[in-house]
């Protein structure tokens, strides 16, 4: 009964906490845009304005939708978006589900709220959301190979290494890949580490990859049909799904944590590695979010697949040779 | 309705692809667009009605108005047909301030359409960027008309302000502020990588088509078409330039006439407009800028006018043609507007055709259509709708032009 | 490959170009707002400078108008009319007075052209840089020139 009370206790306040990070970062990601393109921004709180009038609106059903599908999919997405964080490390912090979930988990955890979106996007009825809702799946086709092949090899590397349980966040959370390579495979994980920046805006759908929802030529794509609360929902689950994928990737890609070098221990040392750890969120998030869809266009639907599958798909080719050599160099094989 | 291919898209008349009043109708099959049409006349006003009351020193100010951005295209095209009509001879001064105004009018109205291509491809920072560097001709404008948008400078025989020497350094700051811009903005539209991919090979326009179709400005420019109304007819200060056509072998590529092409031709529009502005405060000769400076004068003087005429113009967007009949009343008996986007939309069917449906925005925004410019048609009858044929069309057009000639 | 991304590192570093007329953030409301800055209470950000040539809202002086009607005449935008004041009483058996013909001009439907300055004989129309008129009411006293 406790250990239950306390998941659910637990869960509401990681969810809370989550939805407040994620929507301070949409606030400084749309400020440092501003800034970039000479303009002076909305203030930080703007995103939860936004989502505080969504919530007074109305939601309107459209005539073509299937209600029910159309209603539920908001929250499909936020509740999946939320169970990504249950399995989480943060900081020194265990995951709140403990060791129940590992990698993988989270790898088809993260596809939910996409699916989410789809079916809500093909229940609306609108040829708008139909379009952007197919190439909705096929960008999660195409950036689903590079993030799998890096988590793998990552969790192999470690497995040759004889770290035990590889795909435990647990296990990567005490045992920094970094460490365990040398310097072949430094360049490899640093060569991961610019896969990873690349897949975060793709999973996001943020320009360059905003195809599914293409302001200009979709209107907003899958989310056309949606709003008042259901939009709401949605820009939640968004928020929220920002942090989780940002999380997942300093996880495994920038594990450190601050309490070792002051030498602190028990809840002040917890605190000062979730702090920490958000202070990473928001500088990954900085860079391969904001720069990046500041600096480019979007591509079409076709080049993204060919980006994904190629260029990025090359570069993981590149990391896992690069990681075996280094594996093969090191001893473990 | 959605799930069944091919399926229909629309576009418009209100989109956030296309921030004009024009429906599209795009058939679609997965993303690939198999044909499209298009209905224009969504935003009819009745200028050319509104005209036929007014007399020719009214309706000069009024064809500012046609278009937001081409301000002086319309007022100068009006003014030259008058003028012909009334047999007024511009003085030279008044020619170069005209030209001096139309080119600065170009450059704004290029970084204008630079900043919505950028946007329409999702590159929101160069749209800012392009927008911000804007505003320097805008205000080189202000400094030069009194206003930013609607110029109102053109009078009939000549231009109702002149450039003084103290207004000299503040053009020039602006014109070298855009020589040193022109790199710079050549770097960020001609070498992007997402634009090169995005634009290279899309929406294709051959020569035979742009020249089977009558395109106008750029947009034939940008297919190698070599019509510039500026150095076929030369008007204003034109005459004395030497011009030539843009077309992309400046930038030492082929002519393909895709949409990477129009972006060429039209940032390389701006280095000529500098060069041409720069030239003619060079050059500007002494002596009035009007005809007759007291607007009563004007005014009887087209009063006692009678005849027709066309006065054309090469607007940013191509050939704008103004055919104007009077006969000695106050109010011309006809008016008749044809802007440069009247020309350029036919072709829309044939470049969307075969595109990527992300390429539509882009491809649509390629031939810089104005569509208040455009429509000069509406016809109502009860709401219901219907379509002239060519042959309806025509006879009607007789009939029309037999009840003036009575 | 991304020229912009050099652009935006620079800028970055720099001050935005916007002008943030008339508050930098959105007031609660603008009449309150704008109320406090009547009082004192707040500053208004000034808007970006007009050149001297502007043309702004119209300055009408009815002591030098003769009544022609020539403006009206000129007006595109008919939105001059005039007015016919009665004829006051005579002062004396050699004075003849005459109805008193003046204009009015309605800042709404004006294009600012300036056309109407141009053919004003006695020069009784002239051009001020004010721009800044709109109203929800266009019969609103700031909105009617006499």
């Amino acid at each position: 009964m406790n250990i239950i009370l306390s998941a659910v206790g637990g869960t509401v306040v990681l969810a809370i906490l989550a939805i407040f990070v994620g929507l301070f970062l949409a606030g400084i990601d749309r400020r440092i845009v501003a800034h970039m393109q000479a303009r002076m921004g909305p203030p930080l709180s703007q995103p939860f304005t936004d989502v505080k009038k969504l919530f007074a609106k109305q939601s309107i059903v459209p005539a073509n939708a299937i209600p029910w599908l159309f209603n539920l999919m908001p929250v499909v997405a936020l509740a999946s978006s939320i169970a990504v964080l249950l399995y989480l490390p943060f900081g020194s912090l265990a995951p709140i589900l403990g060791d129940a979930g590992d990698m993988i988990l989270v790898l088809y955890l993260l596809i939910v709220p996409s699916l989410a979106l789809v079916i809500g996007g093909f229940a609306s009825g609108s040829p708008y959301a139909t379009v952007g809702a197919q190439r909705e799946m096929v960008s999660m086709i195409a950036y689903e190979l590079p993030l799998a092949v890096s988590v793998i090899i990552i969790a192999w590397r470690l497995m040759v290494a004889n770290v035990a349980n590889p795909f435990s966040f647990t296990t990567l959370m005490e045992t920094s890949v970094w460490d365990v390579v040398g310097p072949l495979g430094i360049v490899g994980l640093l060569i991961l580490l610019i896969l990873f920046a690349w897949i975060t805006p793709g999973e996001l759908s943020k320009v360059p990859f905003d195809t599914p929802e293409a302001e200009t030529e979709l209107a907003g794509g899958i989310l056309v049909e949606y709003s008042g609360r259901n939009l709401g929902v949605f820009s939640l689950a968004q928020a929220v799904k920002t942090v989780a994928m940002i999380a997942f990737g300093v996880i495994i890609l920038l594990p450190w944590n601050l309490s070792p070098v002051f030498g602190l221990t028990g809840a002040g040392a917890a605190a000062v590695d979730l702090v920490f750890f958000f202070v990473k969120v928001v500088i990954v998030s900085i860079f391969s979010v904001t720069v990046v869809r500041t600096m480019m266009a979007r591509f079409r639907i076709t080049q993204v697949v060919k980006v994904y599958w190629f260029i990025f798909g090359g570069l993981g080719i590149a990391a896992i040779i690069l990681l075996m050599l280094d594996a093969f160099l090191m001893g473990g094989l | 309705m959605a799930g069944k291919a091919p399926y229909i898209v629309p576009v418009g008349p209100i989109h956030p692809a296309l921030k004009e009043p024009v429906h599209i109708e795009l058939t679609v099959v997965g993303e690939e667009v198999i044909s499209a049409d298009f209905t224009p006349g969504q935003t009819h006003r009745g200028i050319e009605w509104m005209g036929l009351s007014r007399n020719p020193v009214q309706i000069v100010h009024l064809t500012d108005r046609i278009c937001g951005i081409c301000g002086v295209t319309h007022s100068l095209s009006f003014a030259r047909a008058v003028e012909q009509i009334a047999d007024i001879t511009v003085p030279e001064r008044g020619d170069y301030v005209r030209t001096i105004i139309a080119e600065f009018e170009r450059i704004q109205s290029h970084l204008l359409w630079a900043g919505v291509a950028a946007h329409e491809l999702g590159f929101d920072t160069l749209f800012y960027l392009a927008w911000r560097v804007r505003e320097e001709a805008m205000d080189a404008i202000e400094v030069i008309t009194g206003n930013r948008v609607n110029y109102d400078i053109i009078q009939i025989g000549g231009t109702r302000r002149d450039i003084t020497e103290d207004q000299h350094a503040k053009i020039r700051k602006c014109l070298n502020t855009y020589k040193d811009l022109f790199a710079k903005l050549k770097k960020l539209f001609l070498e992007d990588a997402v634009i090169k991919s995005r634009c290279v090979g899309t929406g294709l326009l051959s020569f035979e088509t742009a020249m089977a179709y009558s395109a106008v400005g750029p947009t034939s420019r940008a297919s190698g078409v070599t019509a510039d109304l500026r150095v076929d007819y030369p008007y204003c200060a034109y005459g004395d330039l030497d011009i030539k056509p843009v077309i992309p072998t400046i930038y030492g590529s082929d002519v393909n006439g895709d949409t990477y092409d129009r972006i060429v031709v039209r940032i390389f529009e701006i280095a000529q407009s500098i060069e041409i502005i720069e030239t003619c405060l060079d050059n500007m000769p002494q002596g009035p800028v009007i005809w007759e400076e007291k607007v009563a004068k004007i005014l009887s003087a087209c009063k006692k006018a009678s005849g027709e005429a066309v006065g054309r113009h090469e607007a940013p967007r191509g050939e704008a043609v103004h055919y104007v009949v009077m006969d000695g009343a106050e109010a011309p008996i006809a008016w008749k507007v044809k802007a440069s986007s009247y020309s350029n939309l036919h072709v829309w069917p044939i470049i969307l055709k075969g595109a990527q449906l992300a390429d539509i925005p882009v491809i649509v925004a390629s031939v810089d259509p104005c569509l208040s410019c455009t429509d000069r048609v509406a016809v109502t009858d009860n709401g219901s709708t219907k379509i002239f044929t060519k042959e309806q069309l025509a006879k009607m057009s007789y009939e029309k032009s037999r009840r003036m000639m009575q | 490959m991304f020229p912009m991304l050099k652009e935006i590192l620079v800028q970055s570093v720099k001050k935005p170009v916007t002008n943030l007329f008339p508050a930098a953030r959105l007031p609660k409301t603008i009449t309150g707002f704008l109320g406090k800055v009547g009082e004192g209470k707040a500053e208004l950000i000034p808007p970006v400078e007009t050149p001297a040539a502007m043309r702004g809202k119209l300055l009408y002086d009815r002591n030098l108008c003769n009544g022609c009607g020539l403006c009206m005449k000129v007006c595109p935008a008919h939105a001059i009319e005039q007015v016919v004041y009665p004829v006051p009483p005579a002062k004396d058996a050699e004075d003849k007075p005459r109805a008193q013909k003046r204009v009015r001009i309605y800042v709404g439907n004006c294009i600012f052209c300036g056309q109407c300055i141009d053919i004003c004989p006695k020069g009784a129309i002239s051009q001020s840089p004010d721009f800044l008129l709109a109203t929800e009411d266009r019969f609103a006293e700031s909105q009617i020139i006499e």
